[in-house]
């Protein structure tokens, strides 16, 4: 159903927009997993998975990042709770992966143990990302993308799991980059469909 | 007046008035949300969405929250239960119209009689 709001600020409603963008609306923050892709894109400049430096310091510029425009965010489009119950299980879920891969990312340290442990990586982020998304976000359009990042990573898993070393340079590196551009244009594409659903006006912008 | 017709009358006039239909639909969606959020939704002006919100919580179907955030005011906004009730009887009503209204078509053929006679 489409209505015309009156007043100065009139605009076409559309009701059914109303509310799937509102139960929607933390998926479609899409540049949050810019700092995320970018992550992946340097990632093989900086070596493979492994506990080091300049791993450790992207990760924290990422998740820096990842908070300052989720800030951003709130100061431009103001924030949603939608249903706890969903969120609240989807956020236990990505803190066991978070804590599963820091687990996995330090003990990498160890010698001898970095095709096992790249095998553990992705299948611990290719299951975050196929089972953590649709349960709390849900939209098809995200569905399709977390399939895509579970097939990116369960590629992963298998070259890693091969464990030989031209695994580990060719196809891990065109892998990361596969995903940096993947979660790239993801990311981007969910914000042009965020600033098409909620344009800016006059009055948010004053 | 025809029966459908005669029912558009009885729609609540707080739910029904579009602006605040979107701002309920929304908020139907949600546990709440932040002024922000419904200004930039609506695409309504500042002091639009304020006199709406107000007549919506003084028909006690939202519930207004201010407060301050890192020293800045923050309002957030939800539904109260019997908004919550209001929109969903609302709905309920407009989709009885609905059926109502395709029936009273039928019955009459899809152009109005007065439409359809041919002028002498």
């Amino acid at each position: 159903m489409t209505n015309k709001t009156s007043g100065s600020g009139a605009v076409e409603l559309s009701l059914a927009r109303c509310r799937d963008v509102t139960r929607d609306l933390p998926s479609f923050l899409g540049l949050r997993l810019l700092p995320v892709g970018v992550w992946f894109l340097v990632a093989p400049a900086l070596g493979r998975f492994e506990a080091s430096r300049a791993h450790y310091g992207l990760a924290i510029a990422a998740a820096v990042a990842i908070v300052w425009i989720d800030r951003l965010y709130r100061r431009r489009f103001g924030t949603v709770v939608t249903d706890r119950v969903r969120l609240g299980r989807a956020r236990g879920l990505v803190a066991g992966a978070a804590v599963a891969y820091l687990a996995l990312f330090a003990a990498s340290s160890l010698p001898g143990t970095e095709a096992l442990v790249g095998a553990l990586v992705a299948i611990v982020f290719g299951t975050a990302a196929v089972v953590v998304r649709p349960l709390a976000f849900g939209a098809p359009r995200r569905r399709l993308e977390a399939v895509a990042l579970g097939v990116a990573f369960g590629g992963a898993a298998a070259v890693a799991a091969a464990g030989s070393p031209l695994a580990h340079r060719g196809a891990g590196v065109l892998l990361c980059l596969a995903m940096g551009v993947l979660l790239c244009l993801a990311g981007v594409a969910e914000h042009l469909a965020l600033r098409a659903a909620l344009p800016a006006t006059e009055a948010c912008d004053a | 007046m025809p029966e459908p017709f005669e029912q558009l009358g009885h729609l609540d006039r707080l739910v029904h008035e579009p602006a605040r239909l979107a701002i309920l639909t929304a908020l139907s969606a949600c546990r709440r949300a932040e002024f922000m959020y419904l200004l930039r939704l609506t695409g309504l002006t500042r002091g639009n969405l304020s006199t709406h919100l107000a007549k919506l919580e003084e028909g006690g179907l939202v519930r207004v929250d201010k407060r301050f955030v890192d020293r800045k005011p923050n309002t957030e906004v939800s539904l109260t239960r019997r908004g919550a009730a209001a929109v969903e009887a609302h709905w309920r009503r407009l989709e009885e119209l609905r059926v109502a209204a395709r029936e009273w078509s039928d019955e009459r053929g899809s152009i109005p009689p007065s439409l359809a006679e041919e002028p002498s």
